[in-house]
């Protein structure tokens, strides 16, 4: 230890003593969460060029420490001496204890969690920070913290910061009841980790450093999720690797180990550090284990091992100290391109070209020995005894590429919009611009964009080594050509702005699809072979004849298995889901892996296709026990029918419904029961173009009233906006209409439900509401897909669903980032704005002659409670691709998904509002009426009070014969029985734990 | 003689018999279908129709109160439904009808080869499965400037905003007509094409000799009165099809039932009931309705084509 450590060390100490209680508190007091949340838009790339620029180096040798003793900040955190071994995993680390062994605890029960360090240092330079953390936390979400340097967040990274959590899984693999063999659940493994703090998306070659002045600087963490024990933290210079060559001599190379290898199964690690890495089966003969027909795990995904910043350890007991190769047989499967790996032994980097290990392309299985970018193989020094290595997903080859695509894609944004906004969005062919005396300088950019993505091209196949065609750089071709194209003859740019940014073959499309792939780096494994020099390893892949016989073998024995075969046994729990093949497999597999084994109970599931043969299959007295990811509506119908179960005779109904918003029960509910379980959650969304609304200078409207205001200013450039009444479907149903008219306080029945309330005043001025936006305010109305207009910037601004949501993150990467949801607009009543809207996706009912109430009742409690659900969201998400977002109605559960946090935070907002509406036998006839006088109103210009008089008799009319019908009323209008309307504010009697 | 003429007799009587037998041996196959898949299902819609049944409990018997309420207090039914069907079936039907003949008979003037292809292009549209159909339909009548009739009316200046053809009640029937017609040369089409192909051309060459002096005698004199057979297949497979051809409105639209009830159309009406309403004894009574009303215009068929004799 040098000098200058123990000199830092020392300030620091000096001051946590040196400031007074005052001081302190005076500081914890204006660090709320409120004033670090704000989002800081530099990229750490461009903060660390500028801070370069001006002359700031991270290569010093200034280091320091702060040890827990010396924290400050609030009071929801406290030293303990319940330290988890701490100084033992410091020495075995080689790290220095300097305090008591004490380790800052939070309070769980506290909801914001912050520390505070003081540091002084010599002089103003770059840093990094690392730090030692016990996770506490017990959800799948990585733990997020965020690092305020002086009360600044430098740069967007820094507020995003993650640290890994570890995960442990049994490598002894079940077996479901046809012999495949089923994905383990992982559980955490708590420990002490030494950890740098680093950028979330673990692109950046090294740690993030931070800039710190000259003298005292005081450094928050600040916990966004999840909980974690802190032990020391670090600050010192950026992080040097030494080179091969170092690496040897210091080891005293000889020569490698000769001959021999020992194989670890890359499906059965030691630990990993992220839940989504999953393992799959690979029907190659010589990919071991191998199976004819069951489906034994015997790779790891690479699918799902693709991300930057996974890792996967495995451990090895080496017997004979030496140097080692290390070979990896994989399949890397990405055309044309190399990705890479980082691999560490027992913790660390050995030298500077481990970092980035690259595998090439090839559609077969290979051997691969770990070499360098060159292809020169790289030997690894191992003593002889117990080793953990690790290979880590690396994209930081192509950072600096991914980083330019996305300068440039800003760039040709900014351009086409302000070309827009000079010649509105509708462009007259026959129409000649002279665009450059409005922007002189676009031919100039044009050219700068077209030479920077061919540069980019030029470095992407430096890096590949290799200048054959991958889709990156066709898209990256088609791209700076097209740019170059368009720079010839700046003044058509006006007429051919599709081919700039609104299509689907524009340049923007054509780089944003580039952009995601260029750090894309799948790779699956088989196994890791630790081997010496001449090693006789097996083939990778089996010969010809092997497999051909394997194939024929597998041809006839697949008559034999019982995996294809419909028979359904008697015991067993029957489930139909109107869901696809992928969802119900998943479920199967957790409900064999999990309910069964602990509940004894047998399940089935299979799949519906369609919802209406639920009703056939009633009426022939074969439905299941069952039903899921049925309709919202669907099960009133069949409660009122007298076909299914009333869940209110559970016991436990009110805490299993606790589970749910009450607003979601609304149409589950008939008379005393509630029939269904909500299930799936729609939501609708404001989405708005952030690049256009910031251009035109729009403010994002919170009501209805503020949407009004920006149209004139939109409409003026050909845009609009894009309400859900706009859809292409002709029904407006209630999911279109009632957010109007529970918004404005409005209701469409009488309180004993026998009558129609169209002419309640607040129904009347809703409607005229949602038909003034289109007679008077011009709204489009009929919209093809408000997918595309928003992507084309049509409609910059408009209320989509969760489907929406779902296309826009993964199917638009030419306007990633460039977008953002908030709360759909409302209507402002006594100082709050109601975002009332309908909701319901799917549900789940239990069928009234199952004859298996209670086992049906455990299934759906264990279904949908908080872990399950989580659970099943997570293994949607990585056995199937990040689109298979699960949009479950657990509120708890939601809450806890690994989705983007500030997303999240506007569905939970929007969620709050959730109130469907209530059905009751005639409903429909409501629904379809308000239907027809928006149409009649909207298409035929008929007065809305009128409209409304003539469908009010049709409902009328119906209500009667369907109360009738239903035993409510006599044919001449006697009231029977009393019909229970539940509404917003009674809901809770049926469902809530407190009434 | 007598004797041998009884026997005779005789003889020829248990022929009969024996040929009576076997005839029924060979269409039992066909009558048992028959018996299944037709007469009784029919038979038990009858039955449902004077039933309240809700599909999920059973039948309740209520007279014959389902065709009170339809024929009284119906109003969609006999405002709408009714109009609206006849004004579908007249269009649909007699100019599906005249241009399926008139096709077959234009494909019928020309080399067999290139006949071939045609009559398949024209047939195909009839085969493609509804839906499908209606995904192009909408993408060509879609309501924002996206749709194709509604960008090139555009671009011709002969619309100053787009026209919101299938949600607009204005339009949507007509459209309905034009999509059914473009997909109604079905079976009928092809049974009158054989039937203009089968006319012995001797036929024509003689009343040519006769002093017939050009086409449209030949059609009228000639042509359709020697495929009297196919032309009443024709009419009566057309009359079917367009009283049965309900549910494109509902695809086109999007919804069940079409917007104002501008084109609801018996059959929608029925699917309305039966599986959106939960009513089936009431569907049942409006299908036992269309079926009378299928009846009674085939009789109609039958004494404009049938043989008289």
């Amino acid at each position: 230890m040098n000098q200058a450590i123990i000199g830092t060390t020392v300030a620091i100490l000096v001051l946590a003593t040196y400031f007074s209680n005052d001081f302190l508190t005076a500081k914890a007091a204006t660090t709320t969460p409120a004033d670090t949340n704000e989002v800081v838009s530099d990229s750490y790339s461009s903060t660390l060029a500028t801070w370069k620029a001006a002359g700031l180096t991270d290569v010093h040798s200034d280091s320091g420490m702060v040890a827990p003793e010396s924290f400050v900040g609030n009071t929801t955190f406290a030293l303990t001496a319940d330290n988890n071994d701490y100084p033992t995993f410091l020495s075995t680390s080689g790290l220095t204890l300097e305090g008591t062994g004490q380790v800052l605890q939070w309070d769980p029960e506290s909801g914001y969690h912050d520390v505070i360090l003081l540091v002084a240092v010599p002089t103003t330079n770059l840093y990094t920070l690392a730090l030692d953390y016990y996770s506490q936390t017990t959800g799948i979400r990585e733990i997020e913290i965020a690092v305020v340097v002086n009360d600044e967040t430098q740069y967007y990274e820094a507020g995003q910061v993650t640290l890994d959590t570890f995960w442990v899984a049994s490598n002894d693999f079940q077996d479901d009841r046809y012999g495949n063999q089923i994905m383990p659940n992982a559980t955490q493994q708590y420990q002490w980790t030494h950890a740098y703090i680093q950028d979330a998306s673990r692109i950046q070659e090294r740690p993030l450093t931070f800039k710190l002045n000259a003298g005292v600087n005081t450094i928050k963490i600040q916990v966004n999720n999840g909980l974690f024990k802190l032990g020391q933290v670090y600050l010192g210079p950026q992080v040097e690797y030494s080179s091969y060559q170092d690496y040897l001599s210091l080891n005293g190379y000889l020569n490698l180990v000769q001959g021999g290898y020992q194989t670890l199964e890359a499906e059965n690690p030691a630990l990993k550090n992220t839940l989504s890495i999953r393992y799959s089966t690979d029907r190659e003969p010589n990919v071991k284990p191998f199976a004819l027909i069951e489906s034994k795990l015997n790779v790891v995904d690479g699918d799902t091992f693709r991300k930057p910043g996974q890792i996967i350890y495995y451990d090895a007991e080496v017997a004979q100290t030496g140097f080692y190769h290390i070979t990896v047989k994989s399949l890397q499967t990405n055309v044309n391109t190399r990705v890479f790996r980082t691999l560490t032994v027992d913790g660390k980097v050995p030298f500077l070209e481990a970092l980035t290990i690259p595998f090439n392309f090839n559609r077969k299985w290979q051997n691969t020995t770990l070499s360098d970018t060159e292809g020169n193989e790289l030997a690894i020094y191992l003593e002889a005894g117990p080793h953990r290595i690790s290979l880590g997903v690396n994209a930081s080859p192509f950072r600096q590429l991914h980083e330019d695509i996305r300068t440039v894609m800003n760039g040709v944004n900014s351009l086409s919009l302000d070309i827009k906004k000079l010649t509105g969005n509708s462009i007259d062919e026959n129409r000649e611009w002279d665009i450059l005396t409005y922007m002189p300088n676009l031919q100039n950019d044009l050219v700068a964009y077209s030479d920077k993505v061919k540069d980019v091209l030029t470095r992407w196949t430096a890096v590949n080594a290799t200048s054959k065609a991958s889709e990156v750089s066709n898209n990256l071709k088609l791209a700076y050509q097209m740019l170059y194209q368009l720079s010839e003859k700046p003044n058509d740019v006006p007429k051919n702005i599709s081919k700039l940014s609104t299509s689907s073959s524009s340049v923007l499309n054509k780089l944003g699809v580039a952009m995601p792939l260029v750090i894309d780096s799948p790779l699956t494994l088989d196994c890791i072979y630790i081997n010496g020099e001449n090693a006789a390893l097996p083939k990778a892949t089996a010969g010809f004849f092997t497999r051909l016989w394997i194939s024929i073998e597998r041809f006839f024995a697949s008559f034999f298995s019982s995996q294809y075969s419909t028979q359904s046994d008697e015991s067993e729990l029957e489930i139909w889901v109107n869901r696809s093949r992928q969802y119900v497999n998943l479920m199967q597999q957790m409900v064999d892996s999990q309910f069964t084994p602990t509940t004894g109970i047998k399940v089935k599931i299979s799949i519906m296709p369609n919802e209406d043969k639920l009703i056939l299959a009633t009426s022939a007295g074969s439905q299941p026990d069952i039903a899921m990811g049925v309709a919202g509506w669907r099960p009133y119908d069949f409660a009122i029918r007298n076909a299914i179960y009333d869940l209110t005779q559970f016991s436990d109904f009110k805490q299993v419904a606790s589970r749910f918003y009450l607003g979601s029960f609304m149409q589950l509910v008939y008379q005393e029961g509630v029939y269904g379980l909500p299930e799936t959650q729609n939501f609708y969304l404001m989405f708005y173009r952030k690049d256009i609304m910031a251009n035109l200078a729009l403010d994002i409207p919170d009501t209805w009233d503020d949407v009004l205001d920006i149209l004139p200013e939109l409409q003026r450039y050909g845009m609009n906006f894009y309400s859900q009444l706009s859809g292409t479907n002709a029904f407006k149903g209630f999911t279109s209409t009632m957010p109007f008219i529970t918004q404005f306080g409005g209701k469409i029945f009488s309180d004993d439900a026998l009558h129609a309330a169209l002419d309640d005043p607040h129904t009347i001025e809703a409607i005229t509401f949602m038909t003034d936006l289109y007679t008077t305010y011009n709204l489009p109305l009929e919209v093809g897909s408000f997918y595309n207009s928003f992507r084309y910037g049509t409609l910059p601004i408009g209320i989509g669903d969760f489907g929406m949501y779902v296309q826009l993150l993964h199917a638009a990467p030419e306007i990633a980032g460039l977008w953002d949801i908030a709360p759909i607009p409302g209507v402002l009543k006594n100082g709050v704005v109601d975002r009332s809207f309908d909701g319901a996706a799917t549900s789940a009912m239990i069928f009234k002659n199952t004859g298996k109430e209670a086992e049906s009742w455990d299934f759906l409690k264990w279904w949908t409670s908080k872990e399950m659900q989580l659970q099943y969201s997570e293994n949607l998400i990585s056995s199937m691709g990040s689109e298979y977002m699960w949009n479950t109605s657990n509120v708890a559960a939601f809450a806890d998904m690994s989705w983007d946090p500030r997303h999240k935070a506007v569905f939970l907002d929007q969620w709050q509002w959730i109130s469907d509406t209530a059905k009751t036998p005639a409903s429909y006839m409501l629904e379809r009426e308000i239907s027809n006088i928006w149409n009649k109103v909207v298409y035929n210009s008929v007065n809305v009070r009128t409209a409304i008089e003539d469908s009010t008799i049709i409902v009328e009319k119906e209500i009667q014969r369907k109360m009738s019908e239903f035993g409510f009323i006599d044919s001449k209008g006697n009231v029977l029985k009393v019909y229970i309307l539940p509404t917003k504010e009674t809901i809770g009697l049926w469902v809530s734990v407190d009434e | 003689m007598s004797e041998i003429a009884q026997v005779l007799k005789r003889k020829k009587h248990r022929w009969k018999r024996d040929d009576e037998i076997t005839g029924n041996l060979f269409i039992l196959p066909y009558l048992v279908a028959f018996l299944l898949f037709i007469i009784i299902p029919v038979f038990m819609g009858m039955l449902l129709s004077l039933t309240y049944f809700n599909l999920l409990e059973a039948p309740r018997f209520v007279g014959f109160s389902n065709y009170i309420a339809l024929f009284t207090s119906d109003d969609i039914f006999m405002q709408t439904v009714i109009p609206n069907t006849f004004k579908f079936a007249l269009f649909v039907g007699p100019i599906g009808y005249m241009l399926g003949f008139f096709l077959a008979w234009l494909l019928a003037q020309i080399p067999s080869k290139l006949r071939t292809v045609l009559a398949l292009i024209i047939y195909s549209p009839s085969m493609t499965a509804g839906v499908a159909m209606a995904v192009m339909w909408k993408i060509i009548f879609s309501g924002d400037e996206s749709g194709y009739l509604n960008a090139i009316l555009l671009n011709w200046n002969i619309i100053e905003a787009p026209i919101q053809w299938l949600t607009n009640p204005a339009y949507l029937m007509n459209i309905m007509i034009i999509v059914t017609l473009w997909s109604s040369m079905g079976i009928g089409f092809l049974a009158m094409l054989a039937g203009v192909l089968n006319i012995n051309p001797e036929l024509y060459e003689a009343a040519y000799v006769d002093g017939m002096s050009n086409k449209f005698q030949e059609i009228f004199y000639i042509t359709i009165p020697s495929m009297k057979p196919q032309m009443l297949f024709g009419a009566v497979m057309s009359l079917v099809a367009t009283f049965n051809a309900g549910s494109i409105g509902v695809m086109l639209s999007g919804q069940n039932p079409t917007p104002q009830n501008a084109g609801q159309l018996i059959v929608t009406h029925i699917d309305d009931y039966g599986f959106i309403r939960f009513d089936m004894g009431y569907a049942a009574a409006i299908s036992v309705v269309l079926l009378i009303l299928i009846y009674l215009m085939s009789r109609v068929a039958y004494k404009l084509f049938g043989d008289k004799d």
